[in-house]
């Protein structure tokens, strides 16, 4: 199949079951449309990425998807399980891992471990797989360090260890890659692609063109909330006649006309 | 436009986009609001002939009204300075801009504190001119915007007293106490050498002639000279606003706090979980241990005054006493529910419904309040009568439950001075408003079981608002 650049994210079924399916989802600020009927879906063991640019709705979706946003118009569906109808169940099939993390600042890295697998009624393996990746992610020098002493990017990783460890069907992470330094990067591109081994799929908001284009199967272009765009790397490559996925998203998003005025920008006035 | 004119317009923008929102999000704040100052106001004008029977008839009952009205403006000033945004709560680039510190600290802190102080200043006026009235004196509303004038230069004087304790420990802070230091103590020497009792100095200002000695009955009372009295007041207010100036541009203290703690256990049902984390919020965030240690502070300064004014008479206060320190045990669980909203990218996101956390917020919380209330309380208990003693439970087992209805309702912010002041003055309408129907049902119906009804219903309601309230803080 090619890459959409259309309106309707919708892949016709696959073999792989899905692991979200967001359908004609809206959803308004007061009166700023921030969604715009959004219909997209991700198989299982893909890893899927929402690009776009600051205010285009990634991270509305995400809290749509989540439910810390209650979208009236559309529907999302976890493994098939409509949010809306069976808000538990359905929350029960994914972890979810927010830009920028906040509360909790009084407790230690590994009390706010334990809080946020009590929260999710995690499997009692939950705490060794913790721990493991508190070692891969080299944050074992910060488990006793309270939270709200801890670096933005640190606390990012924090929040990414607890949702991974939780190894539930659908991983969400909003600006995934934010404020996290290069090696931590590299890890988490890894630790995607091993969440993936194991069934899991991923939907990632991130700003980082690079990392998308590395680390996804599936790219979601999406401005002024509306989907543009739709397909793997290569398809947007190919649909849109450009040497990368960065080109493709100038194109996408109409930024290649913005560029080619920018050397008046800063030009003093005649 | 000045720059501190800019950042005060700035905080004023900020509080009514608050307020606005609020107001959409949760209806039930604007009569809430509403009923906070009809309220107020009301108490206020009749709290002055109360007080006024009571300085009749109580030995010293004048200068315990003046010192109370002094001492809040004081414990007002410290509040007030304490939640003020600051500068330092700016947004870091805002920060950068080229500002002296006395021009950020106007615009940031004491502009807005002396707006909210003028929230406070129309019920003391009110009570004031119903005091001065009811006992007779000449000129009873000069008398009252003396008052006034005086409760302000007491709320200066505690926003001095906390710039000083919180700065640095250096020579300027030294320096700049010394106002201070003579602003407090000057009233103390005249009082001591015109042989006045005990307190009067607080109120030696003021027109009264009460309280010459713990035995007397009613002194006859003696009007000083209004003109005298100005006087008096405007040289130690002079004192004490040189002192805040002085202290505004002090070097505060380098953030507190260890980072590394010993993780304790989470346990994994729900409400063991949420209890276990805020009780450790509790004890690890340093403006819950100083809204509690105010609490205790207050609290004993609150029964040893009345004990020491009015002696055995000290026994019929004390429940109003422990209604009010009740009022003051809840602000650390209203701290709390920051915390609460904080977090609410989780709470909304995790497998437990809105209904099984509110509960569970609920369930910690009223625990939470109850624990601290009977800590806080239990020194009333030495002074009370025994017949108070049911009166006094109850209403802690009523309160108990309120902070979590209203925390919810409109979360605390330590960082917004408006939110804040909302919360509480939300928290008394709750609070007078369970007592008020307790009271109306037990003179009605049956003088056992109203009460009882009432606190189950004020239960259930709470429990009810607490399950279904949206989570809709933006």
């Amino acid at each position: 199949m090619g890459a959409m650049p259309v309106e309707d994210g919708s892949r016709e079924p696959e073999a792989a079951p899905l692991a979200l399916r967001v359908d004609h989802l809206s959803f308004y600020y007061g009166t700023a449309l921030a969604v715009d009927d959004l219909s997209l879906t991700v198989p299982a063991g893909t890893i899927a990425g929402l690009i776009g640019p600051n205010g285009s709705g990634k991270t509305t979706t995400l809290r749509l998807i989540t439910g810390i946003l209650e979208g009236k118009h559309g529907s999302v569906d976890i493994q098939g399980i409509p949010l809306r109808d069976a808000p538990v169940e359905a929350k029960r099939r994914f972890a979810f891992a927010p830009d920028a993390p906040s509360g909790f600042d009084h407790l230690t890295v590994q009390e706010y471990l334990d809080l946020y697998a009590a929260l999710q009624s995690a499997d009692p393996e939950y705490g060794a797989r913790a721990s493991n990746l508190l070692g891969v992610m080299d944050l074992q020098p910060h488990t006793n360090r309270v939270l709200g002493k801890l670096s933005h990017g640190t606390r990012r990783k924090v929040a990414i260890v607890a949702a991974i460890a939780l190894v539930r069907p659908l991983l969400l992470l909003d600006e995934a890659t934010s404020a996290l330094d290069p090696e931590s990067v590299i890890v988490l591109e890894s630790l995607l692609r091993s969440a993936v081994r194991y069934g899991c799929a991923a939907v990632v908001a991130t700003q980082d063109i690079y990392f998308a284009e590395r680390t996804c199967d599936l790219i979601f272009m999406l401005a002024h909330g509306q989907l543009k765009a739709a397909g793997s790397p290569d398809e947007l490559r190919r649909t849109f006649g450009a040497a990368d996925l960065r080109g493709a998203f100038m194109k996408a998003t109409g930024l290649t006309h913005v560029l080619e005025g920018i050397d008046d920008v800063l030009a003093p006035p005649d | 436009m000045t720059s501190w004119l800019l950042l005060t317009d700035v905080e004023r923008r900020r509080v009514s986009r608050v307020a606005v929102r609020l107001a959409r999000a949760n209806p039930l704040l604007v009569p809430a609001a509403i009923g906070v100052v009809v309220g107020v106001m009301w108490l206020a004008i009749k709290a002055g002939a109360g007080a006024a029977i009571m300085a009749v008839f109580l030995p010293s009952g004048l200068s315990a009204v003046l010192a109370i009205i002094l001492m809040g403006g004081v414990l007002l000033g410290l509040g007030l300075a304490a939640a003020a945004p600051r500068f330092e709560g700016l947004d870091a680039q805002i920060r950068t801009v080229p500002i002296a510190p006395l021009q950020a600290y106007l615009g940031t802190t004491a502009i807005p504190l002396t707006v909210a102080w003028f929230i406070f200043a129309i019920p003391v006026f009110d009570f004031g001119t119903s005091l001065f009235r009811t006992i007779q004196v000449p000129a009873p509303d000069a008398w009252a915007g003396l008052l006034l004038l005086a409760q302000l230069i007491a709320c200066v004087t505690g926003a001095a007293i906390l710039e000083i304790l919180r700065a640095r420990p250096s020579r300027r802070a030294l320096l700049a106490a010394i106002p201070l230091v003579l602003a407090l103590g000057l009233p103390a020497v005249a009082a001591s050498l015109t042989s006045a009792p005990t307190w009067s100095w607080l109120a030696a200002a003021l027109p009264h002639g009460l309280g010459k000695s713990s035995q007397a009955a009613v002194a006859p009372i003696v009007v000083p000279s209004i003109a005298t009295s100005l006087l008096g007041v405007l040289a130690i207010g002079a004192l004490a606003a040189g002192a805040w100036s002085a202290a505004a541009t002090l070097p505060g203290r380098a953030p507190a706090g260890s980072e590394h703690m010993r993780s304790r256990r989470i346990p994994r049902r729900l409400t063991l979980a949420m209890g276990t984390w805020l009780t450790l919020t509790a004890v690890r965030d340093g403006r819950v241990r100083v809204v509690l240690l105010l609490s205790l502070l207050s609290g004993a300064g609150m029964i040893s005054a009345t004990a020491v004014l009015a002696g055995r008479s000290a026994a019929a206060l004390t429940p109003l006493a422990a209604i009010l320190l009740l009022q003051f045990a809840a602000g650390a669980p209203l701290a709390l529910s920051s915390d609460l909203a904080q977090g609410r990218w989780l709470w909304r996101s995790i497998p437990p419904t809105g209904r099984e956390v509110g509960l569970s917020w609920w369930i910690v919380i009223g625990t939470i309040t109850a624990a601290i209330s009977l800590v806080v309380v239990a020194p009333v208990f030495a002074v009370m009568p025994l017949d108070a003693y049911p009166f006094v439970l109850g209403a802690l087992v009523m309160a108990a439950p309120i902070p979590a209805a209203v925390g919810r309702l409109l979360p605390f912010r330590h960082d917004a001075l408006a939110r804040q002041l909302g919360v509480l003055a939300l928290q008394l309408v709750f609070f007078l408003g369970a007592l008020g129907i307790a009271e109306l049902i037990a003179q009605r119906f049956l003088l056992e079981a109203g009460p009882v009804a009432v606190l189950v219903g004020m239960l259930a309601l709470t429990a009810a608002i607490c399950s279904t309230a949206p989570w809709r803080e933006a």
